[in-house]
């Protein structure tokens, strides 16, 4: 767990899958860096935005890679040697993924032969019943949404009743309802004793599955811990807000001599409602505190404000700002 | 469902196998009516060039191409050469179920035109076990070769269409026959060796290798053999991340 923010106590002893010092370069360009963890059973969510290596990591785990530098054990086995480890990794890859010509019995029968499954048509429709596909099983999977494509995934992940189970991106191409349904799926996976690691770049959606979450930022491990921990990190750092409303510039000054501001100034850009309206945008280097106090003191200067809103509260920024607090401490 | 089960699906089913079996089809029309509409002594000149040059030589090769070079490409266009990774089998078994996929179809798309080569090379008096034995013994072990390269070509780069069509064109339509020494280094040199057991001894084949066809026989099984394990060891080596 080098270096990364928010480290909890967790130990290699009882880690289904650990990763250490591994990095991943591809020519000149490095993927990953350094990084080293370890799974325990339960779901633990991997975040990162597009880029940041959380597909390496995935793809080393799978064994569909080797680190350049490093060691990764799933299962106490390097998998990109150790064939067997296959009958109890299952991997929901990026991309597409599923044979377009074949049904989708045959997409999750095919893999759960090949894994060492004894009836793998059994296998297959158990399988496409616990991801909600049962009904489409004897379709061709050329002809399915990506939603249903995506579950063909999960289900040819689960087949073979894997100990382990990597999913890249599971709730891509989901509805809200097809999001809802999954995400239990991926909790139930994970109280079942199984190790689950599950990539995302949503904050929401990982808090929803995971006990346990990583960040990587830029091939780096920047942060590890509970969800709770993490989003307090992500919370309470500076931050640009757009208030607008009636006094706003008044609360402004207020929120100025207070120091819960450092910088403000007028929203051009901003519509505002009417003349006696105005939009301001504020830095705050104590996002927590200004939001605690924020109501008292709007009342106390009589502003009433229309909109509180984050500017720029993009995960890329939530990003650099922990890599910057990963730097302060080491990395 | 077995692999090979699932990768003759795959290449069966594709558009593109259906469109490339069209070049076939029509050398197959042009054959016949060749054979149809000419005498014995017109047709006798012209039997070797299309059964070694055309049929060997050409239409064999570009089928395997396209089928050969698909046969892990479209695995990995498709996002789907991670999930045959992650199964519990020696990489040489995923290798065998796709080459031999490739090639058992190659020589499917390849029989009309390989039928119409039979007649046409029987309608000049040649006895009919050597012919049917020659031609089909042909061009099963030139697709069986050249599958075997354009597999190996398609874990290589993922150019292996526009490489592989460098290959037919320039090295074996062009550079092998230059010299002897070339000569030895080509497929088709070998599989026209092979078909020449279908044909009157004093046509003109090509570029033909200097072994006899037993031999030739032997360095076709070879270069499959040869390119099914550096398929395995490539596969195995390989990286196939997206991220």
């Amino acid at each position: 767990m080098s270096g990364a923010t928010a480290v909890p106590g967790r130990t290699a002893l009882d880690a289904a899958v650990e990763v250490r010092a591994a990095s991943k370069w591809f020519g000149d360009t490095v993927a990953l860096s350094d990084v080293s963890f370890a799974l325990r059973p339960g779901v633990t969510g991997l975040l990162g935005h597009n880029g940041a290596g959380k597909s390496t990591v995935l793809s080393l785990l799978s064994g569909a890679a080797r680190p350049s530098q490093g060691e990764v054990r799933v299962l106490g086995v390097d998998p990109h040697s150790d064939l067997a480890v296959h009958r109890r990794l299952g991997v929901v890859p990026d991309g597409e993924g599923t044979w377009a010509y074949l049904t989708a019995r045959q997409n999750v029968a095919l893999l759960a032969k090949q894994r060492g499954v004894a009836d793998p048509r059994a296998a297959a429709g158990a399988a496409l019943e616990r991801v909600g596909l049962s009904h489409a099983a004897d379709r061709r999977v050329g002809g399915f949404s990506k939603g249903m494509r995506q579950r063909v995934k999960l289900a040819q992940a689960l087949a073979h009743d894997p100990e382990v189970l990597l999913l890249d991106e599971p709730l891509n191409g989901l509805d809200p309802v097809q999001r809802r349904a999954d995400v239990e799926l991926v909790r139930a996976l994970g109280a079942e004793g199984r190790t689950v690691l599950v990539s995302s770049h949503v904050l929401g959606e990982v808090e929803r599955m995971a006990d346990e979450v990583l960040v990587v930022v830029n091939g780096r491990l920047v942060a590890e811990g509970e969800p709770a921990a993490i989003r307090d990190l992500m919370t309470d750092r500076p931050r640009t807000l757009r208030l607008a409303g009636r006094g706003v510039a008044a609360l402004a000054g207020v929120l100025l001599g207070e120091g819960l501001v450092t910088a403000v100034r007028h929203d051009v850009a901003a519509g505002v409602r009417s003349d006696d309206e105005e939009a301001l945008v504020v830095e705050t280097p104590a996002a927590m505190a200004l939001a605690t106090r924020l109501p008292a003191l709007a009342r106390d200067c009589a502003a009433t404000l229309r909109r509180v809103e984050a500017v720029g509260d993009d995960l890329e920024s939530v990003f650099a700002h922990l890599t910057a607090a990963a730097r302060g401490v080491g990395r | 469902m077995s692999l090979f089960e699932a990768a003759l699906r795959g290449v069966l089913l594709r558009g593109r196998t259906a469109a490339f079996a069209l070049l076939p089809l029509a050398v197959a029309a042009v054959v016949l009516a060749v054979v149809f509409l000419t005498s014995v002594p017109g047709r006798y000149g012209a039997v070797g060039t299309v059964t070694a040059q055309l049929l060997v030589g050409l239409v064999v090769p570009v089928v395997a191409l396209v089928l050969g070079t698909g046969a892990f490409g479209d695995e990995r266009d498709g996002g789907t050469l991670p999930l045959l990774r992650g199964v519990a089998r020696p990489r040489w078994h995923l290798v065998a179920a796709k080459l031999f996929a490739a090639w058992l179809s190659t020589w499917l798309v390849c029989l009309p035109a390989s039928v119409a080569c039979i007649v046409f090379a029987a309608s000049v008096n040649q006895p009919l076990v050597p012919v049917v034995g020659g031609v089909l013994l042909a061009t099963a072990l030139a697709a069986g070769a050249y599958c075997g390269l354009f597999v190996l070509l398609s874990l290589l780069t993922r150019r292996a269409l526009l490489a592989g069509l460098a290959y037919v064109v320039l090295w074996e339509g062009f550079l092998a026959g230059l010299s002897p020494g070339l000569r030895g280094l080509s497929v088709g040199s070998y599989a026209r060796r092979v078909a020449e057991l279908a044909l009157p001894d004093d046509v003109q084949t090509g570029v033909v290798s200097t072994l006899s066809a037993p031999w030739a026989v032997v360095v076709l099984l070879a270069v499959v053999a040869g390119t099914w394990a550096l398929s395995g060891v490539r596969l195995h080596r390989m990286d196939v991340t997206t991220g």
